[in-house]
């Protein structure tokens, strides 16, 4: 999961589907289908955190979108030379 | 009473001067015709046109006065004096200026146009009092002099009043070239000679800064300068930074930034101030647009130049070679708002934007902001529009993906399973099938054991034992029916014979010698 973490969502994806490829091939073992699909689960789930925190920051950003003529308004009524 | 229309016997026509255009269409009638060289109107002699003639106001002209050569002693115009032989004729000033007086009474006595331009140019009790001077090229070319020739001139009050409407449109200023309707007065006292305004030709001044306006703008196009500003400059998304060029405290500021403070928006406006009328507008003007292009007051988004309204002349200040080339190599869009409702300087074709006035230029400003603000918002607003419909788009992939890992682990399961059971299947099958003739009571043969594996290498039949090289062992395979099992016994061959089959079966004697450690030790099989 460190791993994950630090990986990018496109890395993660390209993970994913290297693995779903490997499962769902006959040659491999049983013994490694285990493996495998604890690994599946945890990649997916490092791709759903990920989806969460980018949705949380674009909500974010979208519920500063009413408050954000705030940072245009300005009392400033020029300077003279 | 002045005589405003004169006539002078010339051979045999009449020639018409003084104030004819008014009554042009009845000198028409009478067969008169206009000559433009001489700018006036030439009719038949008859004693009946005489009489219109007079009708209509017209008087003959005086002959010219001959100088008196001596002065009257009563101050009366003096007649031509007698020649005293010996002695030099003397005249007294008041005989000398009610002289002068006369003449200008019996030849200068109707009005009449005159073209020059305006200097000194002062105004005191309503009355505007200022000199009508000859360009100084002209004037020396016509009097081969240093010194301009000039001709005080006087705007009564009254009269001011009775042109405001034309005056409105065209103030009199120091430095412009204008046409005038005059009449002369001469003053006795102090001998000034003065001209009185009575009317003025806005049409003429205004021609003669059109002409003056047309050859800049052949000029800016010559160099490209011309629409430089409108092709090239682009507005910025946002224009907050503001080079404002105009009076300081003048209203036309005010205005301004009223407008911009109404809108809330956070403009910065960087006030150049410049002189907006008069002869120093170029000097400040251009010097304001050099020091922003210089960068050290700031970067600006946009450079305004704007002025409070003003009458048609006042626009000639912005008719102005030098603006305009600053205008037009400015790095940042520029607004102009000269602040008239009909014409446009040349200032403000040059610049990108041309406003009427101030108010109007801040209100584009304001709307520019807040559109450009709008379409920042909407594109970022719809850019997490999409990433949020992608992320779901994401959300239900990955569950699909979740599912199909569970999914493949368990159809491959399955499926080893499945491999299982066809094999544990076959296996009975062949168990059974291999069981049956065994628990029948027929008996298995099969090469003996091999040296290397220790196993019966295979079954054998009749054949293998009519070659000539018939097995020397063979491991027989039996049924015990009563521990349900299957008996290996190991033999060797004696002797090979062959028998004819009988017709239901085949009949093979094998003669067989058991021996002692051939027995089986161990039950194979189920």
């Amino acid at each position: 999961m460190e791993d994950n973490k630090a990986a990018s969502f496109k890395d993660l994806q390209s993970q994913l589907q290297r693995i779903l490829g490997t499962l769902e091939q006959d040659s491999t073992s049983l013994d490694e289908i285990a493996a495998l699909l604890k690994s599946g689960f945890e990649t997916v789930d490092a791709l759903r955190a990920r989806l969460g925190e980018t949705e949380a920051q674009i909500e974010n950003i979208i519920s500063l979108r009413h408050n954000s003529s705030a940072g245009l308004i300005d009392k400033n009524e020029g300077e003279s030379l | 009473m002045a005589t405003r229309r004169a006539f002078t016997q010339q051979g045999e026509l009449l020639k018409l001067s003084g104030d004819t255009f008014s009554i042009k269409e009845e000198l028409k009638k009478l067969g008169a015709r206009y000559d433009g060289g001489q700018k006036c109107w030439f009719v038949s002699h008859a004693e009946q046109t005489l009489k219109k003639l007079e009708f209509l106001g017209f008087l003959p002209a005086p002959a010219t006065p001959e100088l008196p050569r001596q002065p009257a002693a009563d101050g009366q115009l003096a007649q031509p004096a007698e020649v005293t032989e010996g002695t030099e004729q003397t005249w007294t000033v008041a005989q000398f200026t009610l002289f002068v007086d006369k003449i200008f009474r019996q030849h200068l006595n109707f009005d009449f146009w005159i073209v020059g331009e305006v200097s000194s140019l002062k105004s005191s009790g309503g009355h505007v009092y200022f000199d009508l001077t000859e360009p100084a090229a002209e004037d020396q070319r016509a009097l081969n002099s240093g010194r301009a020739v000039s001709v005080s001139c006087c705007l009564w009050a009254g009269k001011v009043r009775l042109l405001a409407d034309k005056l409105n449109d065209f103030p009199l200023a120091d430095g412009v070239r204008v046409r005038l309707k005059v009449t002369c007065d001469f003053r006795r006292e102090g001998s000034r000679l003065s001209l009185i305004v009575n009317d003025v030709d806005p049409q003429f001044t205004l021609g003669d800064l059109a002409l003056k306006r047309q050859q800049i703008v052949r000029e800016l196009k010559r160099r490209g300068l011309y629409d430089r500003q409108r092709m090239h400059s682009r507005w910025p998304e946002l224009p907050l930074r503001i080079a404002l060029i105009t009076a300081a405290g003048s209203r036309a500021q005010t205005d301004f930034m009223n407008e911009l403070a109404l809108s809330q928006l956070a403009f910065s406006v960087t006030l150049f101030d410049c002189f907006m009328q008069g002869d120093h507008v170029r000097g400040s003007v251009t010097e304001a647009l050099s020091m922003i292009a210089s960068g050290t007051q700031g970067n600006f988004d946009c450079i305004v130049i704007t002025r409070g309204g003003g009458s048609r002349l006042d626009l000639r200040w912005f008719d102005d070679l030098d603006i305009c080339k600053a205008i037009a190599y400015a790095d940042c869009p520029v607004m102009t708002a000269i602040g008239h409702f009909e014409d446009v300087s040349i200032a403000d074709e040059v610049a990108s934007i041309a406003e009427k006035t101030p108010t109007a230029a801040a209100r584009f400003l304001v709307n520019k902001v807040a559109s450009g603000f709008e379409r920042l918002l909407g594109g970022l607003e719809r850019a997490a529009r999409l990433a949020q419909h992608k992320i779901q788009r994401e959300r239900q992939i990955l569950d699909r993906i979740d599912m199909r890992l569970e999914q493949s682990a368990k159809t491959r399961l399955a499926r080893e399973s499945d491999k299982l059971h066809t094999a544990l299947r076959a296996l009975k099958l062949v168990q059974n099938t291999a069981a049956r003739p065994l628990r029948m009571g027929y008996t298995f043969l099969r090469a003996g054991k091999s040296s290397t594996t220790g196993q019966s290498d295979r079954h054998i039949t009749a054949d293998d034992f009519l070659t000539s090289a018939p097995p020397q062992s063979v491991e027989a395979q039996l049924w015990s029916a009563t521990h349900n099992a299957q008996v290996l016994v190991e033999m060797s061959v004696v002797s090979v014979r062959q028998q004819p089959l009988p017709v239901d079966g085949l009949e093979s004697m094998v003669d067989t010698k058991q021996t002692p450690q051939s027995l089986p030790q161990e039950h194979h099989g189920r």
